[in-house]
């Protein structure tokens, strides 16, 4: 039972993150870095 | 008090370097024009006086021709509404090439605003026996000049001084130092007072220099704003405003540019003293041999190849290392999880999918050491010299090498270095095509598939492998295809004249280890995040769709089948052999029966002509969101279709032992062929579209880019298993 729990809430999780990052990539805001659209690149101006 | 400074200057001059050593930040700089395609911001403390600097793009004039150019102008002008005015600028110019650069710093001066100027490159001046007399610079300028070499950072603790005193208002406002005709300077006044009537249409005050581009710049940016903003009266009286401003038949474009160069002929006698017979540099002897037609060709190819043989023969021992510590850890995790669903999405789902994949990072890293080295010391002017020819063959210019080469690392600042190109038309092109170069993203695909299928043999007495050349021929297919594919654009959607091709050569300098070293390390980074965190999500997704339903009619059947066979067999070794084939067949009806299963079963059809079956097509079609994630679906679809208790073999070894249901080879060469053809052409990569029509601002173009990118792929893979499978037979 609490290995079906943790391996639903895993996979539900990561449904999620799939969600939001083709979300954000619709709305156009995973690529701000200028550099290489990355959400995550060293090089996104910092302010 | 100036709190935002922006650094100007002409392309390639060290701009983003001395950013970097004022702010302390790490941004990408490379030997060749045109890498800050965007603005940049970073916080400054000098001695004391703190202020925001930004990094603006390269330009030659405030006449922009390029989108990259526009963002310079509208900065400086103040047209850019979310962001604060320029309070002052740090004009950074070529010591090696004054000329040039004071026609820009003449433009600059009439800004009036308090200015320094960062006389940088001494070190290449003084190569070429060019002297330049900083303090007579400063006294013909009115503005301090402080002498810099951005790539050791000499004298940049004194420019830190002078920019603490920019920072503090102690800096006077640059003041124009030249005079223009006199019909134009009458011409200016007039074109001012006709602007102020219309203050409140414009909705602001219009700057001299503003109006100095109206009058210049026929057809430019700045007449296309105001003519937006103004009645259908004011085009007829512009025109008549130029009409006054024509000297002796001279119109004012020409005049601006007489006065401008006349102007920086004046300050060089003042202050520069050259040797009385020019010195050949370095840089130019060795171009003699880098750019020549032949020699340079095969100096390109054999750099290119030796690249590639590096890449296979370097990274092997790293990638052992990690192969080892991925086995290690599935063994670990199956030893130590109690068997069930929470084993298997660990074991079969996350160590094999993202582990298949972690496990190219030190090909990625070679890969990005070598681009870093070659873009640093200035060899990359050198090859877009040479692929020239190439590309005004197809209808575009050298203008388009650097965004198709950026492209070979990653799309996206390959589409956003599309920016240096004037004419749309070009840069669409060039956009369209750019994402048909090798990406990073595509090296996992072709090394598994190189490794496992491709068999090795030495070529050039063992100087080469024919792995290497095959990797190499990869990496060629996306640019042999763009150039046809341009020719069409050029010819069709985007018709338009051969653009001409204008490229400074920036001279030789050795690789700084500092530069290199960040831009492998983001480049790992990158490829690292990405793999622990859209390619880690995506793995768990597909292993749930490829685990589930598991009925426990099917575990039932296969327990019984087992028991059985331990009934019925007595030799230990006939029973493992018996067991393990039992597990096998288990293993193949829950994936058949699982969601993916059923899904992949329903497009197999489709793939069948690329000799794929629905394990294949199921995992690239799950890749389109991005293209790595075909290796660690590949990792988690065959790890579950195959026997659990078997030592894990590798996915190479794992896809060499797949096969069809009625036991032939499923991975054969043709097949391997036909995958690495699809990938190298499929535009299978949500974000660089995605960047397309940010860049573009329509949904045409990458809905196009997509169309004939997937339809090209299918095409091509077709192609290669059909004629694969015809010869092999």
């Amino acid at each position: 039972m609490i290995e079906a729990l943790i391996t639903g809430l895993v996979v539900a999780a990561a449904a999620a993150y799939i969600g939001r990052s083709l979300y954000r990539a619709a709305r156009g805001k995973s690529h701000g870095c200028g550099h290489c659209g990355s959400d995550t690149c060293a090089s996104e101006p910092k302010r | 008090m100036p709190s935002t400074i922006a650094i100007l200057g002409n392309p390639n001059v060290g701009k983003t370097s001395i950013f970097n050593a004022l702010t302390g930040l790490n941004q990408s700089t490379a030997n060749y024009a045109g890498v800050t395609i965007d603005r940049k911001f970073g916080r400054v403390n000098c001695d004391g006086a703190t202020g925001t600097l930004v990094d603006l793009p390269g330009a030659y004039s405030l006449a922009a021709r390029s989108p990259d150019e526009l963002i310079v102008a509208d900065v400086l002008l103040g047209q850019r509404a979310d962001e604060d005015r320029i309070d002052g600028m740090l004009i950074i110019v070529d010591a090696s090439n004054l000329e040039r650069n004071l026609y820009f710093v003449s433009q600059l001066l009439e800004m009036e605003i308090p200015a320094v100027v960062a006389l940088n490159m001494i070190d290449v001046a003084k190569r070429r026996g060019i002297k330049v007399d900083a303090d007579k610079l400063s006294e013909a300028l009115g503005l301090p000049v402080v002498p810099v070499c951005g790539n050791t950072a000499k004298g940049i603790d004194t420019l830190k001084l002078r920019f603490a005193k920019l920072l503090r208002g102690e800096v006077p406002a640059a003041e124009v130092k030249f005079r223009y005709p006199g019909p134009e300077t009458r011409a200016i006044g007039e074109l001012e007072a006709e602007l102020a009537q219309h203050r409140d249409k414009i909705g602001r005050d219009v700057p001299r220099i503003e109006a100095v581009r109206l009058l210049v710049d026929e057809g430019g940016e700045t007449e296309l704003r105001v003519t937006k903003l103004l009645d259908g009266g004011f085009p007829t009286r512009l025109k008549a405003i130029r009409e006054h401003a024509i000297n002796d038949g001279v119109p004012a474009a020409v005049q601006e540019a007489n006065a401008r160069y006349g102007w920086a002929h004046s300050v060089i006698d003042a202050c520069v003293t050259r040797p009385p017979k020019r010195i050949r540099t370095r840089s130019e002897k060795i171009d003699d041999v880098v750019t020549h037609r032949i020699w340079g060709t095969l100096i390109f190819a054999a750099v290119m190849l030796f690249i590639f043989q590096s890449i296979y023969a370097w990274a092997v021992p790293a990638m052992d290392l990690i192969d080892g510590v991925v086995g290690m850890s599935a063994e670990w995790a199956a030893a130590y999880l109690p068997e069930g669903m929470l084993q298997s999405l660990v074991v079969d789902g996350l160590i094999a999918g993202v582990g298949s994949v972690v496990i190219f990072l030190p090909q990625i890293l070679l890969l990005s050491l070598f681009i870093a080295i070659l873009e640093d010391c200035g060899y990359m002017a050198r090859a877009a010299f040479l692929l020239d020819r190439l590309l005004s063959w197809c209808g575009l210019s050298g203008q388009s090498f650097i965004p198709m080469l950026t492209s070979f690392a990653c799309a996206i600042p390959g589409l956003l270095a599309t920016r240096t190109i004037q004419n749309r038309r070009d840069r669409l092109v060039t956009m369209l095509v750019a994402p048909l170069m090798s990406c990073s993203a595509r090296l996992p695909v072709y090394i598994i598939m190189i490794a496992a299928f491709v068999p090795a043999r030495p070529i050039l007495g063992g100087l080469l492998g024919t792995q290497a050349v095959t990797l190499f021929c990869m990496y060629l297919l996306g640019v042999v295809v763009a150039a046809p594919v341009a020719w069409i654009l050029k010819k069709t959607l985007l018709r338009g004249p051969q653009p001409p091709f204008l490229l400074e050569m920036p001279s030789y300098k050795t690789p700084r280890a500092a530069t290199v070293f960040i831009k492998v390390y983001r480049e790992g980074r990158e490829f690292l995040v990405r793999a622990g965190t859209l390619i880690f999500a995506v793995t768990i997704v597909v292993w749930a769709l490829a685990y589930f339903p598991h009925p426990e009619s099917v575990l039932e059947k296969y327990e019984g089948l087992r028991t059985a066979a331990a009934n019925e067999i007595a030799d230990t070794a006939a029973l493992d052999e018996r067991i393990a084939e039992i597990d096998n067949l288990e293993a193949g009806e829950l994936l058949r029966g699982s969601v993916l299963g059923r899904i992949g079963h329903v497009v197999e059809p489709v793939f069948r002509p690329l000799g794929w079956d629905w394990r294949i097509a199921t995992a690239a079609i799950a890749s389109f969101p991005a293209r790595e994630i075909i290796v660690a679906t590949l990792g988690t679809l065959f790890n579950l279709g195959a026997d659990e208790d078997e030592e894990s073999p590798g996915l190479r070894e794992t896809l060499r032992n797949a096969t069809w249901p009625d036991g032939t080879p499923l991975f054969t060469l043709p097949v391997a062929l036909s995958i690495m053809v699809f990938f190298a052409l499929c535009a299978q990569c949500g974000a660089t579209l995605m960047v397309m029509k940010r860049e573009t601002k329509q949904w045409r173009w990458p809905i196009i880019a997509f169309t004939y990118m997937t339809t090209l792929a299918y095409i091509g893979a077709f192609l290669a298993y059909q004629i694969g499978t015809a010869v092999l037979s």
